[in-house]
C-alpha cells in the first residue's frame, strides 16, 4: 500500500516535471493541504485550526492535515508558514499578537507580518479584568482608589502584554505574578488568593465562571457581554483604545500564491468559516466566534500593532 | 451518578463501546511499551480519528489509552531498565534487578496485578472525592507545589541508596538542564546559546530515550551475552508468583494506590512524584530496607500501583477546574473541547455520563491491559534470554524513531543520541540516571513555583512555613531525609553493642 503510494507519487512527480509548469485553479488542490498550527495539540489555536480544517474538508475532496509546529510563542510556526511554498497547499493559523510582539521589541524575526496573505480570522478573543467573587473591588476605579500595588496573575506573553497595557492605560500600579501554565490556572490563582485580579480572555473567564467564583470589573471591549452583564465596558470606563487588544485566531497563506489559486482557496475558506459544523461547535462549547475577512483582519492587526508600539517601553520594562 | 453509570454501562455493552475500549487499550499498551511514545502522543494521534465518533465512543477510546499506558511503560522498565514514560521510572529500581536475576516473569506478573488493582482503586477514590474536589484543589498554591517538588526530589535522592552524593550530583545536572530555554516567569530565553531549538528547553522524552534506552543498549552490547546474567536460572513461568506476591503485600499495594491517587491530583507534579514517593515510603517503612534496589518485589508493586491510581487522581483538577493534572490530561482537554464539552464544574452537572464512561473505561482498561500482557508475559520475559546482538538494532531503531516521531524533528533524535552518550558515561562511572531525569522533569515546577511564591508573598520567604499544608509537606521533607540517617545511627549503635559484647 505504502509502496504503491510511493510509486504513484514518483509517477506524479515525473509527470509534473514533464508538464509545463502552469498551476491553475483547476489544479488546486493538488493533494492534501497542510495547516500549520503554531502551538501544541489541545490548545486554543489547535482547536480552532482543527475545527476549520474539518469544515474545509466538507467542501474539498482532499484532507486538510493539521501539523503542530509549536514553540517560541507562535514564532516558529509563523516562520515555517511564511517560508512555505506559495502553491496553496500550505496555510497556517497565526498567533496574533504573539508574532507582533517580538517585532516591536526589535527582535530579529524571519517573517514579515505585512507580507502575510491574510485569509481571515475565526475569532477575536478580547480580555476582561476579573477579581474573586468575594473581593471588595467592583470597578477599575475601586482598584485605583485602593492606592496600593495591585497584584495580577498572568498567563502567556500576549496576556501579560495586555495586562501591562491595561495597567498603564488605566493608571494602575500593578505587580504581575507570571509563570502560570494556562489561563485557567491563573484564574484559579485569583480564586485561591494568589493575587487580587487577572486579565483572561472573556470566553475563558465565562467558561471558568460557571460556579460564580469570579466577578468581572472591566470588559476590555466596546460592547456588552452576556456572561458578565454587570461589568463596565472599555468605552463606558473611558478607555476605548484598549478594545483593540485581544488574541486573534488568524489564518493566512505564505506570500506569493498565484491569484487564481488564491481565489479558489479563499472561496473554500469563506465557505468553511460559515459552515454549519462550525456554528454547531460554537453553540456547543461557547467558544468565541467572530468571523472576519482578510481586510478587516489586516485593519485589526494594524490597530493592535499601533497600540502595542505606543506601549513598547511598558512592554520592554521587565 | 448511578443513572449516569448505568447509561455508560449500557453504551459499553450494547452500543459497541467494548470495541473502542479494546482498541484504545491495545493502542495504549503499544504506545506505552515503545519508549518515547506515550499517552500524550497516543491521544494527540487519536484526536482527528474521533471526529466521526460520538462523544461516548471517544471517551471509551481515550479511557482505554489512559488506562493502558501506565502499565505498558513498566514492561520496558522491568525488562530493559528503560522506563517507557517518566512515571514508570521508579519501577526500574527493583524491576530490572529482578530481571537480572531471571525473575522477569514474576516482576511482570506483580506489575500487571498492582497496576490493575491500582487503576480500580484510583477511580474509586475519584468517585469518593469528587464532591470535595474543589477544596482539595484550592488548598494547593505555589508554596505547596514547591514543597511537593522538593519532596519528590528528596524521595529520589534517598531512593538511590548508597549513592546519595552521586545522586545529588546527577540531580543538580538535571536541574541545570531543566533551566535551559524559555523562562515562564520573566518571559525571556536563557542558556540557549543562540540556538532556536533550545528556546523551548531540552525536551524530556528524547532525553529519557537517550539516557535509558540508548545508553542501556550500548552498555548491554559492550557487555555481550544476554540481558539476564545467568540464563540457566531464568524461570519465565513464575508469573503466577508475581500475582500472588501482590496480594501478600497488600499494605504496599493500598499505600501505593492511595499515594498515587492523592498526589496525582496535584497538577504538574503529580504522577512522577507519586511513584517515587510511594517507592521511598515503602523502602523506609520496610523492616528490610537493604533488600530494595536488589530485586525486592515490593519495589515493583509500590510504584506500579501508584502509577495507575494517579490517572484517577489526575482527573480531579481536569474535571473540577479544566486544569490538566498531567500531560495526557492536557491533550485530553483539547479532545473534550473539540467534542463540544467545556471542561470545568459544569461538565459534572450537565454531562455526568461522559465522565462515568471515561472513569469506567480507565478502570476496565487497566485490568484489560494487565490481562493482555499476562497472556504474553512469558514470551516477553524470553527477551531477556536473547543474544543482545539481535536486540541492539531493534531497540536502537525503535528508540530513535520514537524520539523523531514525537515532533517529526531530527533535532530530537540528536538530543536522544547525545543523552545516550551521557547515559553511557553515567553507567560507566556508576552515577544513577534517575535523579537527572526527575530533576529535569521537576526543575520547572520547582523554579516557577518558588518564584511565584516569592512574588505572592512579596519576598517574604516565611510563606513556606506559615501555610499549614506547606508546613506539613516541609516536615515530610525533613522526615524523608532523616529516616535513612536515623536508621544508619541505629545500625551503628547495634553494631557497636555487638562488637563490645564479650
Amino acid at each position: 500500500m505504502a509502496g504503491q503510494r510511493k510509486l504513484m507519487a514518483l509517477v506524479a512527480a515525473g509527470a509534473f516535471m514533464l508538464a509545463p509548469v502552469a498551476a491553475s485553479a483547476q489544479d488546486w488542490p493538488d493533494g492534501d493541504i497542510d495547516l500549520i498550527i503554531p502551538s501544541g495539540p489541545g490548545g486554543g489555536f489547535d482547536v480552532y485550526g482543527r475545527v476549520l480544517a474539518r469544515a474545509m474538508e466538507e467542501t474539498l475532496d482532499v484532507n486538510v492535515l493539521a501539523q503542530n509546529v509549536s514553540g517560541g510563542g507562535g514564532m516558529r510556526g509563523a516562520t515555517e508558514a511564511f517560508q512555505a511554498a506559495p502553491d496553496g497547499q500550505t496555510f497556517a493559523v497565526f498567533n496574533v499578537p504573539g508574532i507582533i510582539e517580538p517585532v516591536i521589541q526589535g527582535e530579529d524575526v524571519a517573517y514579515d507580518i505585512e507580507q502575510i496573505d491574510w485569509l481571515g480570522a475565526m475569532a477575536f478573543n478580547q480580555y476582561v479584568v476579573v477579581v474573586a467573587a468575594d473581593s471588595p473591588y467592583e470597578t477599575i476605579e475601586d482598584l485605583r482608589a485602593a492606592g496600593e500595588t495591585i497584584s495580577f496573575t498572568g498567563y502567556g506573553s500576549s496576556g501579560i502584554a495586555a495586562n501591562r497595557i491595561i495597567c498603564a492605560e488605566t493608571g494602575l500600579d500593578c505587580q504581575i505574578i507570571t509563570g502560570y501554565p494556562s489561563n485557567n490556572e491563573a484564574l484559579l490563582g485569583v480564586v485561591r488568593g494568589d493575587a487580587v485580579a487577572s486579565v483572561p480572555p472573556i470566553s475563558t473567564a465565562a467558561a471558568f465562571n460557571t460556579d460564580g467564583d469570579l466577578r468581572a470589573i472591566l470588559l476590555v471591549t466596546n460592547t456588552g457581554i452576556d456572561a458578565f452583564p454587570e461589568a463596565q465596558n472599555a468605552e463606558e470606563a473611558g478607555y476605548p483604545a484598549l478594545a483593540s487588544l485581544g488574541l486573534i485566531r488568524a489564518f493566512g497563506l505564505p506570500p506569493g500564491v498565484p491569484d487564481d489559486t488564491r481565489a479558489a482557496f479563499q472561496e473554500v475558506f469563506d465557505t468553511a468559516l460559515q459552515a454549519q459544523s462550525v456554528a454547531d461547535w460554537v453553540a456547543e462549547t461557547g467558544n468565541a466566534y467572530d468571523p472576519m475577512d482578510g481586510a478587516a483582519l489586516s485593519e485589526l492587526i494594524a490597530s493592535q500593532t499601533a497600540l502595542l508600539t505606543q506601549y513598547a517601553d511598558v512592554l520592554a520594562a521587565e | 451518578m448511578g443513572d449516569a453509570l448505568l447509561t455508560s454501562l449500557s453504551a459499553l455493552v450494547v452500543s459497541g463501546g467494548v470495541f473502542y475500549l479494546l482498541l484504545g487499550t491495545i493502542v495504549g499498551l503499544v504506545f506505552g511499551i515503545i519508549p518515547g511514545l506515550g499517552g500524550p502522543t497516543a491521544l494527540a494521534l487519536l484526536i482527528p480519528l474521533t471526529f466521526g465518533l460520538d462523544t461516548t465512543a471517544a471517551m471509551f477510546l481515550a479511557g482505554g489509552i489512559m488506562g493502558a499506558i501506565p502499565f505498558g511503560g513498566s514492561v520496558t522498565a522491568i525488562l530493559l531498565n528503560t522506563p517507557g514514560t517518566a512515571p514508570n521510572a521508579a519501577t526500574v529500581f527493583d524491576g530490572y534487578p529482578m530481571t537480572l536475576e531471571g525473575r522477569a516473569g514474576e516482576a511482570l506478573g506483580a506489575a500487571a496485578t498492582a497496576s490493575s488493582i491500582g487503576g480500580i482503586f484510583g477511580i474509586l477514590i475519584l468517585f469518593a472525592v469528587l464532591p470535595v474536589a474543589r477544596e482539595i484543589i484550592l488548598a494547593f498554591a505555589p508554596p505547596e507545589f514547591f514543597m511537593l517538588a522538593v519532596l519528590g526530589l528528596c524521595a529520589i535522592a534517598v531512593s538511590s541508596d548508597g549513592k546519595m552524593l552521586k545522586g545529588l550530583i546527577a540531580a543538580c545536572l538535571g536541574l541545570m538542564i531543566a533551566f535551559v530555554g524559555y523562562d515562564n516567569v520573566s518571559g525571556t530565553v536563557r542558556f540557549a546559546f543562540g540556538i532556536d531549538y533550545l528556546w523551548d528547553g531540552i525536551p524530556l522524552i528524547p532525553a529519557l530515550i537517550g539516557l535509558f534506552a540508548i545508553a542501556q543498549i550500548v552498555s548491554l552490547y559492550l557487555a555481550g551475552g544476554s540481558i539476564t546474567e545467568n540464563p540457566t536460572a531464568v524461570r519465565v513461568n513464575r508469573v503466577g508468583d508475581g500475582i500472588r506476591a501482590v496480594f501478600r503485600h497488600w499494605p504496599t499495594l493500598l499505600r501505593g494506590s492511595g499515594i498515587g491517587a492523592l498526589v496525582g491530583a496535584v497538577p504538574g507534579v503529580g504522577g512522577t512524584v507519586a511513584a517515587f514517593l510511594s517507592y521511598s515510603v515503602t523502602v523506609q517503612t520496610s523492616k528490610d530496607p537493604e533488600s530494595f534496589g536488589k530485586g525486592n518485589i515490593q519495589g515493583v508493586i509500590a510504584p506500579e500501583a501508584s502509577n495507575n491510581a494517579r490517572e484517577g487522581g489526575a482527573l480531579i483538577p481536569t474535571l473540577a477546574f479544566g486544569i490538566p493534572g498531567s500531560a495526557e490530561m492536557a491533550v485530553f482537554l483539547g479532545l473534550l473541547v473539540l467534542h463540544g464539552l467545556q471542561p470545568g464544574p459544569s461538565l459534572l452537572l450537565n454531562n455526568m455520563s461522559v465522565i462515568t464512561s471515561l472513569m469506567l473505561s480507565i478502570a476496565i482498561a487497566s485490568v484489560l491491559a494487565s490481562v493482555l500482557c499476562l497472556m504474553v508475559a512469558r514470551r516477553l520475559a524470553l527477551i531477556t534470554l536473547i543474544d543482545v546482538n539481535f536486540l541492539v538494532p531493534v531497540i536502537l531503531s525503535v528508540s530513535l524513531v520514537g524520539a523523531y516521531a514525537l515532533n517529526s524533528s531530527m533535532y530530537d533524535a540528536i538530543v536522544a543520541v547525545i543523552f545516550g552518550a551521557v547515559g553511557y558515561l553515567m553507567i560507566r562511572f556508576d552515577y544513577p540516571r534517575l535523579p537527572l531525569v526527575i530533576a529535569m522533569f521537576l526543575g520547572e515546577v520547582l523554579e516557577v513555583s518558588y518564584r511565584q511564591s516569592m512574588m505572592i508573598a512579596r519576598g517574604d520567604w516565611t510563606v513556606f512555613f506559615t501555610r499549614p499544608l506547606s508546613l506539613v509537606l516541609f516536615l515530610l521533607v525533613i522526615l524523608s531525609l532523616s529516616v535513612p540517617f536515623i536508621r544508619y545511627l541505629l545500625r551503628r549503635r547495634g553494631a557497636n553493642r555487638e562488637s563490645t559484647a564479650p
